[in-house]
């Protein structure tokens, strides 16, 4: 140190060292900040209305010939699946016709649609529209959709919708 | 002395290297910031969905209403028209361009809406000033001669350069 307390920088190596060392973080989180954001607008293309899938899906009509009198009559497909739950003959037709709905419908190209259809004792139907490479992280709660409807014994069914890569 | 000389005190000197590290602390930061705003990020396609999504929910474009209430991903045919689309988008003269097919469950076209003057066809070629978003198929119901169908539909969205 000189007379007047002035202190040259190059002597002081750690100082400089920590300088350098901060910059170098700076500039890297700059970049990381960027390269979330650019992930961020990949996840913005999840915003594919698959609640309008879940919506249509239940809404759609399906013939079924209810008192096996070789009647058929339109139901959709919210009630199909309350009836698949108190008769075992209806699950086929539910299968079918889900199986149909969904194989139409690919979310994200590469990706097909599961569904899991389940009330608080049993699971009525776990259905992978066709085979798949393996789930979608769970973290990506957004592109799980579910509904549920009431059975007619009082219970709570739940149909759980989301894609899985193929 | 000679004239028109000056003198350089020892502080002088010693705050050279300072003040060189001072202008290369602010380039830095100055690179960091820029590097960060000048980053492209790609929105194109969320800018597609969200024009698209209009579709199904807005009952001034295609979504069916009965007078009571809207039903969001239900298409009503009468107003999945080239003249209703147009008014509800309003992109005539813009820099953006739609293209919407409703298709049944066989693969028929039931109805098509185009809503720009560069033909989806055009979409394929490699040096083009204009971007194709093609956007993934969609299930959606329509009544059809008063019964209710499932279909698909599938839009492009042209977006021109300025």
């Amino acid at each position: 140190m000189n007379k007047k307390g002035l202190e040259s920088l190059m002597l002081d190596p750690y100082g400089f060292i920590t300088l350098a060392i901060l910059l170098v973080i700076f500039l890297l989180l700059m970049y990381l900040a960027g390269t979330v954001n650019a992930n961020k607008s990949n996840v913005d293309n999840v915003i594919v209305p698959a609640e309008i899938l879940l919506l249509n899906y239940l809404r759609t009509d399906v013939e079924v010939d209810l008192n096996n009198d070789k009647v058929v009559e339109s139901v959709n497909m919210a009630d199909l699946i309350v009836m698949s739950f108190g008769n075992e003959d209806y699950n086929k037709k539910l299968k079918d016709t889900t199986k149909n709905i969904l194989s139409k419908a690919k979310p994200y190209g590469e990706w097909g649609w599961r569904i899991i259809i389940k009330n608080e004792d049993k699971i009525l139907l776990n259905l992978v529209e066709s085979p798949t490479r393996g789930d979608i992280p769970r973290s990506h709660k957004e592109l799980f959709i579910n509904a549920t409807i009431p059975s007619d014994n009082n219970k709570i069914i739940s149909i759980i919708m989301y894609p899985g890569y193929l | 002395m000679k004239k028109g000389a000056f003198t350089l005190s020892i502080e002088d000197i010693q705050a050279i290297p300072k003040l060189i590290t001072l202008y290369f602390v602010v380039f830095v930061i100055l690179i960091g910031v820029l590097m960060f705003y000048s980053r492209d990020i790609d929105a194109k396609k969320s800018e597609s969905q969200t024009l698209f999504m209009r579709l199904l929910y807005s009952k001034n474009c295609a979504a069916y209403n009965d007078g009571l209430r809207t039903y969001p991903g239900i298409i009503d045919l009468g107003k999945f028209t080239e003249e209703n689309l147009n008014k509800c988008y309003a992109v005539k003269d813009t820099l953006v361009g739609l293209n919407f097919i409703l298709k049944d469950f066989t693969g028929n076209i039931v109805k098509e809406a185009k809503l720009s003057d560069i033909s989806v066809d055009l979409c394929d070629i490699p040096t083009k000033n204009f971007d194709c978003v093609k956007l993934d198929p969609v299930y959606v119901l329509y009544f059809n001669e008063g019964i209710k169908k499932g279909g698909i539909v599938s839009s492009t969205v042209i977006l021109k350069h300025e």
